[in-house]
């Protein structure tokens, strides 16, 4: 059976684990369902890095796992933000499985 | 020190010509499956100057025993518990 | 640190062959292997750029090789007996390769720790 999110009145075909299952039915409103669905308030700083890895998604075509995301961002956004006691801050039960969720990726694999 | 286990034919898939491009002195190279009828190809036998192992059980199912003794290859037989010791001796063991 | 060599020695998109090498390799690199990825025979097809495979029904791997550095997979070595065979000696690769000869790659599969093959 297929678990769907309701939302703007359509049905939103979900994994097991709440990730969408195509990257074409995610939207900024979206977003804020799935960040509520992680008892996140979506602050500028959490949008930078939903974002990013939204970009790290569409053109790498593999959702970032932990380390991948930190070194990517660091090389992005400079290391005050390329590390992992910063994106736990935001996301506090892991990073890369909060983050590509809320940006509507599939769920890395072996991620936190 | 590696032992190049190939299992099929060059018909099959490039296993045997790639290990044979990588191979050194002092590596080992093992057919087993299909891969034992390759010492029948004469384009390859001249590429095969080392020892090759067949293995066995592999060869007599093919009925290709009689055909083997008398190529120009360097051929030793060999059965499954011999083929255990070599993968100890060999520093690793590449499947291909 | 245990040391792996994957290789890549089939053409992409016909089978999982490919993409399966690759999720080992970024699952080995995420478990601490030092892993190298060596592209030869038929292999060294995923090495070309413009590649668009969701035309044909296939999940784009490709793409993913460009985001390897991320996870500390530094590596991609390239057998240059396969470029030649196939008129790509010089051709434009869109990723950072090392094209190797043979000796050298024989040389670099007794440094490593195992080999696996795809």
């Amino acid at each position: 059976m297929v678990e769907v999110i309701a939302f703007a009145g359509n049905e939103i075909p979900v994994d097991k684990n709440g990730y969408l299952l195509s990257v074409d039915d995610w939207s900024p409103e979206l977003a804020l369902v799935l960040a509520r669905g992680e008892n996140i308030e979506l602050t500028d700083a959490h949008w930078e890095v939903v974002n990013f890895v939204r970009d790290f998604y569409l053109e790498y075509k593999t959702s970032p796992a932990i380390r991948a995301l930190v070194k990517a961002m660091g090389q992005k956004l400079g290391d005050e933000k390329g590390n992992s006691k910063y994106l736990y801050t935001l996301f506090p039960i892991g990073p890369a499985k909060q983050a590509t969720k809320i940006a509507g990726l599939p769920k890395p694999a072996k991620c936190i | 020190m590696i032992l190049h286990h190939i299992q099929t034919t060059p018909s099959q898939s490039a296993a045997l010509t790639l290990s044979l491009r990588y191979f050194t002195p002092g590596d080992g190279l093992l057919l087993s499956g299909d891969a034992v009828a390759s010492v029948l190809d004469t384009r390859l036998q001249p590429k095969l100057t080392m020892k090759v192992l067949l293995l066995e059980s592999d060869v007599i199912a093919r009925g290709l025993t009689p055909l083997i003794c008398a190529l120009p290859v360097n051929i030793e037989l060999i059965d499954y518990p011999r083929w255990v010791e070599l993968s100890l001796h060999y520093k690793k063991v590449i499947t291909w | 640190m245990k040391k792996l060599c994957i290789l890549f020695s089939k053409a992409p998109h016909g089978s999982a062959s490919g993409r399966e090498a690759l999720d080992l390799a970024m699952l080995s690199a995420s478990f601490d292997f030092e892993t190298t990825l060596l592209f030869t025979d038929e292999g060294v097809l995923h090495l070309l750029g413009g590649q668009q495979p969701e035309l044909i029904g296939c999940r784009d791997y490709i793409a993913t090789f460009k985001a390897l550095e991320f996870y500390d997979i530094e590596r991609l070595l390239v057998c240059e007996t396969s470029l030649v065979e196939r008129g790509l000696e010089g051709h434009p690769f869109p990723l950072e390769l090392e094209i190797l000869s043979p000796a050298q790659i024989a040389n670099h599969l007794n440094e490593v720790d195992e080999v696996m093959v795809f």
